[in-house]
């Protein structure tokens, strides 16, 4: 990480840490091989290659041939969704989070006409209702989120398998796990089909990911190749990367995800986190309310301090519509400009928190006199 | 048989005493711009410029020679021997590629002697290739049509040799960069001031570029499409520079001491002021601006003439009686209309009134001036900007 900043965006990427930087410096040198080959040097990639693929698993808790890689979260979610849905050519009934990150929404919005998609009935805060899923149809598949990425609200996910399995037993339920890897305690693997994860959220390089796909699924991939990892994702393997991601996890599932407290350190106002005071949250993500400055401007003003966290709804962002996740609260679009995402990585410093939260607090009372 | 691109530049040709500095301008102007699609040779005779034909990078050439300041129109040509005889083989062959031989089409033939030598006159020579094409179509489909042809087949006469094409395509026209002299614009992000400074480019002029930031509510992203919009402008004009001024000081002290409604021609006036001095800095001739008349509320004769005031260089505007249309079709052509939409706020919403003036008047902006420490303010952002280099 740079000196002298405070990076509090890691929601959006995180940088590779150094220990993970220097080992991946030394495997593109010397474990650069084909894991496909039948030299020596081939088969000791595939070895090691072997070997990351048992550590994943152990640590999902899954199969070892359940674990398959990719470039990252929306190639595994695409992956993902092709291959749920590719076990019924004919079509069916796709329960769909109405909060997911395009990687998922933006497949889901091109499955064809045989589908059926319903969403799934939220509370107040953006949770699944999971006593509601009784009045849907009977899924054949179900597409949701572990870990909002905007607020941090964890979903529950294991009592949304639950209902669906009840509902029918064959479903396939596709996981998208990318904020929460390495960060929370994972839900159960057993029910799920498929359940997806990034290296970039968890400090491996940006271009290496994953997924638990269940090993009995017909082979449905999205592109045709070599036939590496199953024939999921053909292309060759990318070790070195692979293995960053290993140690990245490693690194990460040693360290741990504290809350921050975002309390008032003088007695005076402070922006309040968007949160459902009973509800589950991400102890890394944590939406503000920073009303009535713009977060966009609070945003501008803590760079030049070298603090840098994302906006909730950029004011000149790309996406002019709302967000779903906004949307599903109950924000309109001014409520949704007036925050800040404040995202962590675990193990982060809490004194660099802590004063990097005090020069958001006095910014921030600052920029007010200006709304 | 060999291709060549002809390039025209009827204005140039009128320069009289300056032509030579023209057409040296222009050959240099081709030159630099066709490096990176094979370096073709480029050569000048009889008041024309040719450029090799490469079939490898036709397209890249052709796209760098219509948007080329000083080109009237350009023609992919084919070279051959000036004798009837190869006249007639290579006239038909080209029309043939261009016309499928099963659809009546009207056509006509366009000689020019170059070399009065050429034993043949014009009309002699297109009379006995037409004849010649004529014999060799199928009865009836092909006929002559002086006034409104479909296809005209243009053959030049060299001293050594010929030249034959179909067609003429207009290019950008204007005059060559550089040789009418050097100007700053002032850019904004927006659709219109690239097109602005490449109008004042298209006539010949040399554009620095100012832009006026406020990262501290807005961050860089303003200023990186800036510097891509002016990068796209340097690859026409080569090296430039463009300046960032701080901004956000300036547009405080406004918000915070003067009357709401006067803001954004306040910030303008301070805009121009500046402007000028870093123009006179880079020795420019006057300043340039996107502003076109009632666009926005804020752009009235009544707002522009207050602001105009408060500069002694001339303001050039080069949109000023553009529609937007045209406009945006000009940021289609010259590359910069993809940037220029891209979501980049110029103006924090906490800095616009509720309801700006549209008839601003000069006595009522030097009034609530007062209030500021305006030379103290337009110092300090001229010691903070910060100037980059395009090339």
């Amino acid at each position: 990480m740079r000196e002298g900043i405070v990076y509090l965006d890691h929601a959006a990427t995180s940088p590779v840490c150094a220990e993970v930087a220097e080992h991946l410096a030394r495997d593109l040198v010397e474990l650069g091989w084909n894991t496909g080959t039948r030299y020596e040097l081939g088969l000791t990639a595939r070895k090691a290659l072997d070997v990351c693929r048992e550590q994943v698993a152990h640590y999902l808790g899954c199969e070892t041939d359940a674990v398959i890689f990719t470039s990252g979260g929306t190639e595994s979610n695409n992956i993902g969704l092709r291959a749920c849905c590719g076990q019924l050519p004919g079509g069916g009934v796709l329960w769909n989070s109405a909060t997911t990150h395009p990687s998922l929404a933006g497949p889901v919005e091109t499955l064809d006409s045989q589908w059926e998609v319903v969403p799934m009935p939220v509370g107040p805060w953006g949770a699944v209702d999971v006593d509601g899923l009784a009045e849907l149809p009977t899924p054949d598949v179900v597409v949701l989120e572990w870990v909002n990425n905007e607020v941090g609200l964890v979903q529950p996910v294991d009592d949304i398998a639950a209902a669906a399995v009840a509902a029918n037993p064959e479903v396939c339920i596709l996981v998208d796990g990318a904020q929460g890897v390495g960060k929370l305690p994972l839900p159960d693997m057993a029910s799920l089909t498929v359940f997806t994860f990034v290296g970039h959220k968890i400090a491996a390089p940006a271009g290496i990911g994953g997924m638990m796909l269940k090993p009995s699924l017909k082979l449905t991939p999205l592109t045709r190749g070599g036939g590496q990892e199953r024939g999921w994702r053909p292309g060759t393997v990318p070790l070195p990367l692979i293995r960053a991601f290993c140690n990245a996890l490693e690194h990460i599932t040693a360290l741990e995800a504290a809350p921050f407290g975002f309390e008032s350190f003088d007695g005076g106002d402070v922006p309040a986190p968007i949160q459902d005071p009973g509800g589950s949250y991400s102890p890394c993500i944590t939406l503000l309310n920073v009303a009535p400055v713009e977060g966009e401007v609070l945003q501008h003003h803590l760079e030049e301090a070298g603090i840098f966290l994302g906006t909730g709804s950029a004011c000149s962002s790309a996406k002019k519509s709302l967000s779903p996740i906004h949307k599903a609260i109950g924000m309109d679009a001014k409520a949704s400009r007036c925050t800040v995402r404040w995202s962590t990585f675990p193990g982060q410093d809490p004194a660099e928190l802590d004063q990097a939260w005090r020069v958001l607090v006095k910014q921030w009372r600052e920029l007010k006199r200006f709304f | 048989m060999t291709g060549m691109w002809i390039i025209r530049y009827a204005e140039i040709a009128l320069k009289g005493g300056n032509r030579a500095f023209f057409e040296h301008a222009l050959l240099r102007d081709i030159k630099r711009r066709l490096t990176g699609c094979g370096a073709p040779a480029v050569t000048r005779t009889h008041g024309r410029l040719w450029v090799a034909d490469d079939p490898r990078h036709r397209e890249q050439v052709r796209r760098e020679l219509l948007l080329l300041p000083g080109i009237q129109s350009i023609s992919l040509a084919q070279k051959c021997a000036n004798d009837m005889q190869t006249l007639k083989t290579r006239g038909l062959e080209i029309f043939r590629a261009a016309w499928s031989g099963d659809e009546p089409a009207r056509f006509r033939i366009t000689t020019r002697r170059a070399d009065k030598r050429y034993p043949m006159r014009s009309e002699e020579v297109s009379r006995e290739l037409g004849a010649h094409i004529l014999q060799n179509a199928p009865d009836g489909l092909l006929s002559v049509s002086l006034g409104d042809p479909e296809l005209n087949l243009h053959v030049e006469i060299h001293g050594e040799f010929a030249a034959i094409y179909l067609v003429v395509e207009p290019a950008a026209g204007g005059l060559p960069i550089g040789t009418g002299g050097k100007v700053m614009c002032l850019l904004s992000g927006g659709i219109d001031s690239p097109v602005a400074a490449w109008q004042m480019m298209r006539r010949g002029c040399k554009v620095h570029h100012v832009f006026f930031e406020n990262r501290t509510f807005l961050g860089r992203g303003a200023f990186d499409k800036v510097e891509r919009l002016s990068q796209r402008l340097a690859h026409f004009q080569g090296k430039s520079t463009l300046t960032a001024v701080p901004f956000s000081d300036i547009q405080v002290a406004i918000r915070d001491k003067c009357e709401p409604r006067n803001r954004v021609v306040l910030y303008r006036r301070f805009m121009y002021r500046i402007a000028e001095r870093i123009m006179r800095r880079h020795r420019c001739l006057g300043l340039v601006t996107g502003e076109n008349i009632g666009q926005v509320a804020s752009q009235t004769l009544e707002n522009l003439r207050a602001v105009d005031i408060t500069v002694e260089a001339p303001v050039y505007r080069p949109l000023l009686c553009m529609d937007k249309v045209q406009i945006i079709e000009i940021a289609r052509q010259i590359g910069t209309f993809e940037t220029s939409i891209e979501e980049a706020q110029d103006c924090c919403s906490v800095f616009l009134p509720k309801h700006p003036e549209t008839r601003a008047r000069i006595e009522n902006m030097e009034a609530d001036e007062v209030h500021l420490d305006v030379a103290a303010l337009e110092q300090q952002a001229i010691e903070a900007a910060e100037s980059i280099t395009l090339s």
